[in-house]
């Protein structure tokens, strides 16, 4: 061979070796692309945050500058107290019937139910309300207002429960839950006993219903499971951890007949010691299944004008308890395709809120899981209560399968006209199986709870079509700092017409999140009250608003998502519509009302009975 | 000339060649083992032993990558998984012949990938399904997975592959919820009342048969399935899977085995789930929990010596485990010890003062030592803290006859009715309330 070819042969075979070996990497020999499992997703670059246009969303954490400052105290972290990573809740409510927002946290306890073996929290323990003045401060008005008990507060109602105008509180706690009378005049009372109250599990969402339709707001109390503190649960590396709901047994949940008209001949109001409930979870057929609750909504979801009651159980079948109209329950959670997600698989469902999330008119279910099982959203398919899974249409598998939902809202963030979601996040195990740092004061069941169990909130935008999308929001727990949340209440807080937000942590800070995304569109904000029911909030009534050919529709309620309760007006976003063309209301006793629309971006209170019969 | 040079490029692409099928990356995962249980440490060692023994042995990555799966640790078991999918030798990739198994590596990074990105999980389930004859359990999870994510044709290619069972139970259940996606409830229905057929016990199939037979205008069905989902509970088919049992017989992890003998214990094989717990205190000794387990697999088992001595051995690490001190309870009440049993479950309720099955059994106690009134008591906190305890409810309204008050009695023998109104003793009791309701006050 010569020199020159020789080269050329040697060229060659360097080009033929780059372009083997370029195809091989490329192609992966015979047909097995050499992808990474995530298809790029796991690859490093995909963990560097992509720029992105500044969200839409904007969230501004008042909590201190407002006067708030709250810390959960979770009861023994080292320990690993079951319900310390499930708790607790907050309540947004007009307590002295001011027309401002006032706030109530629930907190932990220095002295748990469950007898413990170790030590417990030292940290300062009690319930918090805070009264919001006229500048828009708040002050913690607890010591005087009768609300802050040392008990372990899990799950917080809120509902006129005698009809005289004022709404009043009901607590679930790891023991004895507790009813309290607002005396209206800034306090309350404890009338649990009285009011024949008595539930000694570990009760978790409660909401205030009337599935009678007599004019007195009956009680659903959700329960999770039998616990016992003296079980110890691990992780993959043998190491403590909390436990798995699937461990313990779960319990019976709580329906609660208000009986105060009864003994009232006749009058709609009640006075301040003729409070009277009566259990009658057996009758009505409540406790023929047990399952592990957490997040109630009550609401009419077969649309025969009786209120129903959903339930989100942990780990199992959820329940869709369906008013027979004769004082009964039926769960048909199964046969309406609620009870699991569409194949099949119980959830670990938490939150839940049921609202018309792709405008169609009717109201859709969306459930919060766990880490690995994404959120479900089951579309109502036919007005009478059918359901199907929808979540992979709307865009919410992947979107939601890397996080731990609790609270959830479904809320018109930036008022185009359709439903946003917003999520609290907060897992229940540690994921890198790091141990924690040994506990003694609260600074460190924060910083426990902050390097474990810690996600970021999240907020789900709706392109209008009922498909979403995740949008960060740069504060308050959306995308900084992370938190373990656990509580969701939303409400207008500041009185300029969005919704705002409240959220509590497990171990941490509460925060007051005041909606400021810059372009909103139009507005209007809606209370139905019951003048011949002392003036109370119209739990269940049904509120349809008509305006530029487009019709939105929203039901009064004060509990939906996870442990919390919420400012029970109803709130329509409307995007560029400036007139409003009516409004109609279906009353929770059936009977409908219209009412005259006229100019949005107000906030108007309609009277049962002073509207027109269509 | 042309020869030599024709030689030579082919053995430079035989060089590249070689060098393409060459992993990037030799190196396996890092994983602490100081932090692990000393059996998983050691299982894991050897797994990377065989590793460094042969580092271009697809076996010996992929034994590697089993092992870590079966320690739950899918992220780097994924990084040997791969390793083994790129060793595999050409002449196994095609195909399953031989008996080679070349699939396996997707496959199993797609359980890995399941609980963390389903869609990368689909595309390794799919990577795996492209080999000839693969096993049908890899089809049917791939059709399952497409069927998530409503890829309904796709799913459907699946389920027709020649190689699927068209009468197997598995396939039949994804055909039911195929056609149901489709709005095809008649279909749907055919396939899962075959599924029912077979598996009668398979709540999915019911779940689902129940929405259609809503949608097909029969609501009396639906209604009948929707009740036997509800006694089956949150039980789920759990289909058989050789290769993931293939990962499962490979774990030495104390607290997974305690979930393998918490499963036996939920299908009252107790002796297995004893054997299997002793394993578990071996591995990782005084640990009361395990030894309250063992208790009661023992005593179910029939041995109450050595139930009686494990309890206690818990609750000499524990002395406040309020399950140790209720077996025990329970255990004294069999050889009817009736105030030590009391002594214990007092323990119990003093720990945990919800437990209502401890105050029922304390409430029996007190019953046998004739002590009515604090067995009342008792029994009435086990059925405040269980409303739907049936038997709490009996207990206490034959109390209550006995005691004279009829009236009350009545009121747990309606709760009865309401839950279990084919319970034998309900008719005999309420004759005896009725009875003594006619004797009216004096008759007390």
């Amino acid at each position: 061979m010569s020199r020159t070819n020789s080269i050329r042969v040697g060229a060659l075979a360097v080009l033929a070796v780059i372009v083997a070996t370029d195809i091989g990497v490329r192609t992966n020999w015979l047909g097995s692309p050499r992808s990474s499992p995530g298809d790029g997703r796991n690859s490093p670059t995909t963990l560097i945050e992509q720029p992105q246009s500044p969200p839409r969303i904007q969230f501004q954490d008042v909590t201190a500058e407002r006067g708030i400052e709250f810390t959960h105290v979770v009861a023994q972290p080292e320990g690993f107290y079951f319900p310390d990573i499930m708790s607790a809740g907050c309540g947004l409510f007009d307590l002295n019937c001011d027309g401002r927002l006032d706030v109530l946290l629930l907190n932990g306890s220095q002295s748990p139910p469950h007898r413990l073996a170790t030590p417990q929290s030292t940290a300062p323990a009690g319930h918090r309300l805070y009264r919001q003045e006229a500048d828009g401060r708040f002050t913690d008005v607890t010591a005087a207002s009768g609300l802050g008990g040392t008990d372990y507060g899990v799950g917080v109602a809120i509902a006129d429960i005698n009809n005289d105008g004022h709404p009043d509180v009901y607590m679930t706690t790891v023991g004895e839950d507790q009813l309290y009378l607002n005396r209206r005049n800034g306090t309350f009372e404890n009338i649990t006993q009285a009011a024949g109250i008595a539930n000694p599990l570990w009760g978790t969402s409660a909401s205030f219903v009337d599935f009678d339709r007599d004019g007195w707001l009956d009680l659903f109390v959700a329960n999770y499971v039998d616990y016992h503190a003296s079980r110890k649960c691990v992780n993959r590396h043998g190491r403590e951890d909390y436990c798995h709901p699937g461990q313990f047994e779960p319990t019976c949940h709580k329906l609660y007949r208000n009986l105060t008209g009864e003994s009232l001949q006749g009058s709609a109001r009640a006075g301040d010691r003729q409070v009277r409930f009566e259990d009658v979870s057996l009758r009505a057929g409540i406790v023929t299944q047990r399952g592990p609750g957490l997040g109630v909504h009550c609401a009419d979801f077969n649309a025969d004008g009786w209120p129903d009651i959903y339930v989100a159980n942990d780990s199992e079948a959820n329940f869709l308890w369906i008013n027979q109209r004769d004082g009964t329950f039926r769960d048909e959670a199964v046969i309406r395709g609620v009870a699991t997600d569409g194949q099949g698989q119980p959830q670990s469902s938490m939150g839940v809120v049921f609202d018309d999330l792709n405008d169609d008119g009717l109201s859709d279910i969306f459930l919060t899981h766990f880490r690995g099982e994404p959120h479900t959203m089951y579309r109502q398919v036919t007005p009478d209560g059918l359901f199907a899974d929808q979540t992979v249409p709307a865009g919410l598998f992947d979107a939601t399968f890397h996080s731990t939902g609790f609270g959830v809202v479904a809320v018109d963030l930036e008022h185009d006209g359709d439903l946003d979601l917003a999520v609290a996040n907060g897992h229940v195990k540690q994921e890198d199986g790091s141990p924690p740092a040994a506990m003694t004061s609260t600074a460190t069941t924060s910083i426990l709870f902050a390097s474990a169990y810690q996600e970021q909130n999240e907020i789900f935008v709706n392109d209008g079509k009922g498909r979403f999308h995740k949008e960060l929001s740069p504060s308050c727990g959306f995308r900084s700092p992370r938190e373990v949340s656990r509580g969701l209440a939303c409400g207008d807080i500041n009185g300029d017409g969005a919704l705002d937000l409240l959220v509590s942590n497990a171990g941490g800070p509460a925060r007051l999140c005041l909606n400021t995304t810059a372009s909103r569109g139009h507005w209007l904000l809606v209370r139905a009250v019951e003048p011949r029911l002392g003036g109370r909030d119209a739990y269940g009534a049904q509120v349809t608003v008509k305006a530029g050919g487009r019709r939105w529709v929203r039901v009064i309620n004060s509990t939906f998502s996870y442990l919390s309760a919420s400012d029970p007006r109803a709130h329509f976003g409307l995007g560029a519509v400036e007139t409003v063309d009516s409004i109609e209301v279906r009353w929770p006793d059936g009977s409908h009302e219209r009412f005259p629309g006229g100019a949005v971006d107000r906030s108007l209170e309609l009277s049962h009975g002073t509207g027109l019969t269509p | 000339m042309k020869r030599c040079l024709a030689l030579a490029v082919l053995l430079v692409l035989g060089i590249g060649l070689w060098l393409a099928r060459r992993p990037n990356e030799m190196r396996g995962p890092v994983v602490r083992l100081d932090t692990l249980p000393a059996p998983v440490a050691e299982v894991l060692r050897d797994a990377e032993a065989g590793v460094r023994q042969d580092p271009r042995s697809a076996a010996a990555w992929g034994h590697w990558g089993m092992v870590l799966m079966a320690h739950d640790m899918p992220v780097e078991a994924i990084t040997c998984l791969q390793q083994a999918e790129q060793l595999e030798p050409l002449a196994t990739r095609s195909s399953t012949a031989r008996g080679s198994q070349p699939f396996r590596w997707a496959y199993y990074q797609g359980m890995c990938l399941a609980l963390s990105d389903p869609a990368a999980a689909l595309a390794c389930f799919q990577r795996a399904a492209e080999f000839e004859g693969v096993p049908p359990v890899v089809r049917l999870e791939l059709a399952e997975r497409l069927l998530t994510f409503q890829r309904l044709d796709e799913a459907e290619v699946q389920l027709k592959d020649p190689d699927v069972p068209q009468d197997g139970s598995r396939g039949d259940l994804a055909r039911g919820r195929l056609a149901f996606l489709r709005g095809d409830f008649a279909t749907s229905g055919h396939w899962l009342k075959r599924v029912i057929g077979s598996t009668p016990k398979n709540r999915d199939a019911r779940q689902l048969l129940s929405q259609v037979l809503l949608r097909l205008e029969d609501p009396a069905g639906a209604a009948e399935h929707s009740r036997l989902c509800q006694e089956l509970g949150s039980q789920r088919a759990a289909w058989d899977d050789p290769f993931m049992n293939a990962v499962v017989a490979l774990c030495r992890s104390p607290s997974q085995l305690l979930s393998h003998a918490e499963e036996m214990v939920a299908q009252d094989n107790y002796p297995a789930a004893a054997e299997t717990l002793r394993r578990v205190l071996e591995l990782a000794p005084d640990q009361p929990d395990v030894l309250v387990q063992l208790g009661f697999a023992l005593m179910k088992q029939g041995d109450q010596p050595a139930a009686a001595a494990s309890l206690r051995a818990a609750l000499a690490l524990n002395p406040a485990h309020a399950e140790a001190h209720y077996y025990l309870g329970s255990l004294q009440m069999q050889e009817e010890k009736w105030a030590e049993a009391v002594a214990s479950l007092q323990q119990a309720v003093q720990f945990k003062p919800d437990y209502a099955a401890a105050h029922h059994n304390l409430g029996t106690c007190l019953i046998r030592l004739n002590k009515p009134t604090a067995a009342c008591t008792a029994l009435l906190a086990a059925v405040r803290a269980e409303p739907d305890s049936t038997a709490s409810h009996l207990s206490l309204a034959e109390l209550l006859i006995a005691n004279g008050q009829p009236a009350e009695a009545a009121r747990h023998l309606e709760a009865v009715r309401r839950l279990a109104p084919a319970d034998p003793r309900l008719n005999a009791l309420l004759a005896k309330v009725k009875s003594a309701a006619d004797k009216g006050p004096s008759g007390r």
